[in-house]
């Protein structure tokens, strides 16, 4: 058994729709201030007053056992000192499965909640363990959803949470 | 008239969004942010009349009250402004 890792980059990431309850995080181009060349990545930026969400798709490794766990990277805009609540749901289909794939829902949400890095701009990582993992299985379509749980109480920071990497950690067969 | 809740809270996520922009950092959180927006529109309620004394005739009896406030934003933004 070993560890094995699904890298999601934020260019992969499915923007919700905008509809009620389906607000999606602003994708970003950054551009690093530091002398040309400087690093460009992209990031999700996720607002502080109202939950935004999106999604990433694709097929489960055929080495993946059990386990898994969303690992967010992500740093804050402006905050300096509150909590922010990283919330990661999975929907997995296997093959030959009586699901009509156009209306699967997720399983029951998983969180967890960080403390945001004394400096706005330091990377900081939330592991959300997937409790609820909606029975998946190597070879499985997966959709994983991520949010910002921002109207939740707990989530305390101020302005944008800017998520720049996602991965999902298994144990593999 | 003193801001609704719900304009106290617009304006605090207003506020973050702009932050967030400027990358300006904030080490207060959203609770204590909102309770900083709701004790300055109280203060505004507060002190009104010393306000409104302090602008000189004839604008204090020629302007409304709403060009009062907009001509007091203006004020503030700009000095926030000369400080970037």
């Amino acid at each position: 058994m070993a560890t094995g890792s699904i890298l999601l980059s934020p260019g992969a990431a499915v923007l919700s729709d905008g509809s009620a309850t389906n607000a999606a995080p602003a994708l970003q181009r950054v551009k690093s201030s530091a002398t040309a060349p400087a690093p460009y990545f992209l990031q999700l930026a996720f607002d502080a007053g109202t939950e935004e969400w999106c999604s990433f798709s694709f097929r489960m490794p055929a080495d993946y056992s059990s386990a898994p766990v969303c690992k967010v990277q992500y740093k804050m805009a402006s905050a300096t000192t509150g909590d922010v609540i990283w919330v990661a749901q999975l929907a997995a289909v296997t093959d030959g499965d009586a699901t009509d794939v156009d209306a699967k829902a997720f399983a029951t949400a998983n969180s967890a909640t960080v403390t945001v890095p004394g400096t706005a701009g330091h990377l900081d990582e939330a592991s959300i363990t997937m409790t609820n993992a909606d029975s998946v299985a190597a070879g499985d379509f997966v959709v994983l959803r991520v949010a910002r749980d921002a109207d939740a109480a707990g989530d305390t920071a101020t302005g944008d949470a800017e998520l720049i990497a996602v991965s999902i950690t298994y144990t593999t067969a | 008239m003193a801001l609704t809740a719900a304009e106290q809270q617009a304006t605090s996520s207003a506020l973050q969004r702009q932050w967030s922009t400027l990358a300006l950092p904030c080490g207060i959180t959203k609770a204590d942010l909102l309770a900083a927006v709701a004790a300055i529109d109280t203060w505004c309620d507060d002190n009104q009349v010393s306000f409104n004394a302090a602008i000189p005739q004839p604008a204090r009896g020629a302007l409304s009250a709403a060009q009062k406030g907009w001509l007091l934003g203006y004020v503030v933004r700009k000095r926030i402004a000369d400080l970037g």
